[in-house]
């Protein structure tokens, strides 16, 4: 069957067909609404929909920001480029395509998850400057990274369960983590 | 030539006065090509994650702090790592202000215009923050 035929209806014959105004790209709809589900998951098949453009933009995004910590560094010392380490190189490529991709709602809720990563980012730096003092430097890398997975994760996990547990409470449409 | 450091072993590092083995050039552009692969590899990390919320630890992710740290501990030794951990306190706790600062922005602002008021603020703050408790 003719494809234009299965979606357009019908017109008599000598109508014009109506000019459809430009529609903007529609969000997609979330596949697990937050607030819902388990409070940790993952879709590994969504690594298929990543275009090589998105990718190219975050590593652009990396390199920048590698590059001008690099240079406050040799202009204003390493305490100075110390800070644009932690300066939010992903955060806005990220917002940006999630709010295309799945709307503004979602986009604030990788914002809020945010703000505890960074915490973890501040834990990261305090076991960095303690570690470098007491062990080789690889396993004082590896410190500050699981420093960072402890405690931001740790974060999530409190104050997600609390906030599922008073939305329950509120009456809220949030359901307990578990089987179904 | 970069100097021959063992990252496993304790005591290793380029200790005291910093002699540039490796060019800056060369090492800002390692530096560069590593902290892109980083980012992405954090990025599809986050990509998959779900729910957002948790996805979004990702967004603040020490990609360019693990990338730079281990480049500058190779190059110049602990003594640049450590005072870059103490930037780091600084650089930290402004992404942390600056997120939520983000979290009223962004359903008011929309993404793109909010990203760039959160990096504003970043910078303010860090700014802020190295004068006064660093410098």
């Amino acid at each position: 069957m003719n494809r234009a035929h299965a979606r357009a209806p019908a017109l008599p014959h000598g109508t014009l067909q109506p000019e459809q105004p430009e529609q903007p790209e529609q969000p997609e709809q979330p596949e697990q609404p937050e607030g819902s589900g388990a409070l940790v998951g993952a879709q590994p098949g969504k690594v298929r929909k990543m275009r090589l453009q998105e990718l190219a933009v975050r590593f652009a995004f990396g390199a920048a920001v590698s590059v001008l910590a690099g240079l406050v560094s040799l202009g204003w010392g390493p305490r100075a480029g110390g800070t644009f380490l932690a300066f939010p190189a992903i955060l806005p490529a990220t917002l940006t395509l999630i709010e295309k991709k799945e709307g503004t709602s979602e986009a604030r809720h990788d914002v809020a998850g945010a703000v505890l990563g960074a915490v973890g980012l501040t834990a990261f730096g305090a076991t960095t400057v303690w570690a470098l003092h007491r062990m080789a430097v690889g396993l004082a890398l590896v410190a500050a990274a699981a420093s960072w997975v402890v405690v931001s994760v740790a974060l999530y996990l409190m104050t997600e369960s609390a906030r599922r547990l008073l939305t329950d409470g509120n009456g809220g449409g949030a359901r307990r983590p578990g089987p179904e | 030539m970069a100097p021959q450091v063992n990252l496993w072993a304790h005591g290793a590092g380029v200790d005291g006065e910093y002699e540039p083995a490796v060019s800056d050039l060369v090492t800002l552009a390692v530096k560069a090509v590593n902290g892109g692969l980083f980012v992405v590899a954090f990025a599809v990390m986050a990509e998959v994650l779900i729910p957002k919320r948790f996805a979004g630890l990702f967004s603040a992710a020490p990609s360019v702090a693990l990338a730079n740290l281990l480049v500058v501990l190779i190059v110049k030794g602990r003594h640049h790592g450590v005072e870059n951990g103490l930037g780091m306190l600084v650089g930290g706790a402004a992404m942390a202000g600056a997120c939520v600062a983000g979290m009223y922005l962004v359903p008011r602002l929309r993404a793109r215009r909010a990203s760039a008021a959160i990096c504003v603020i970043w910078l303010a703050v860090a700014e802020a923050g190295y004068l006064v408790a660093l410098r």
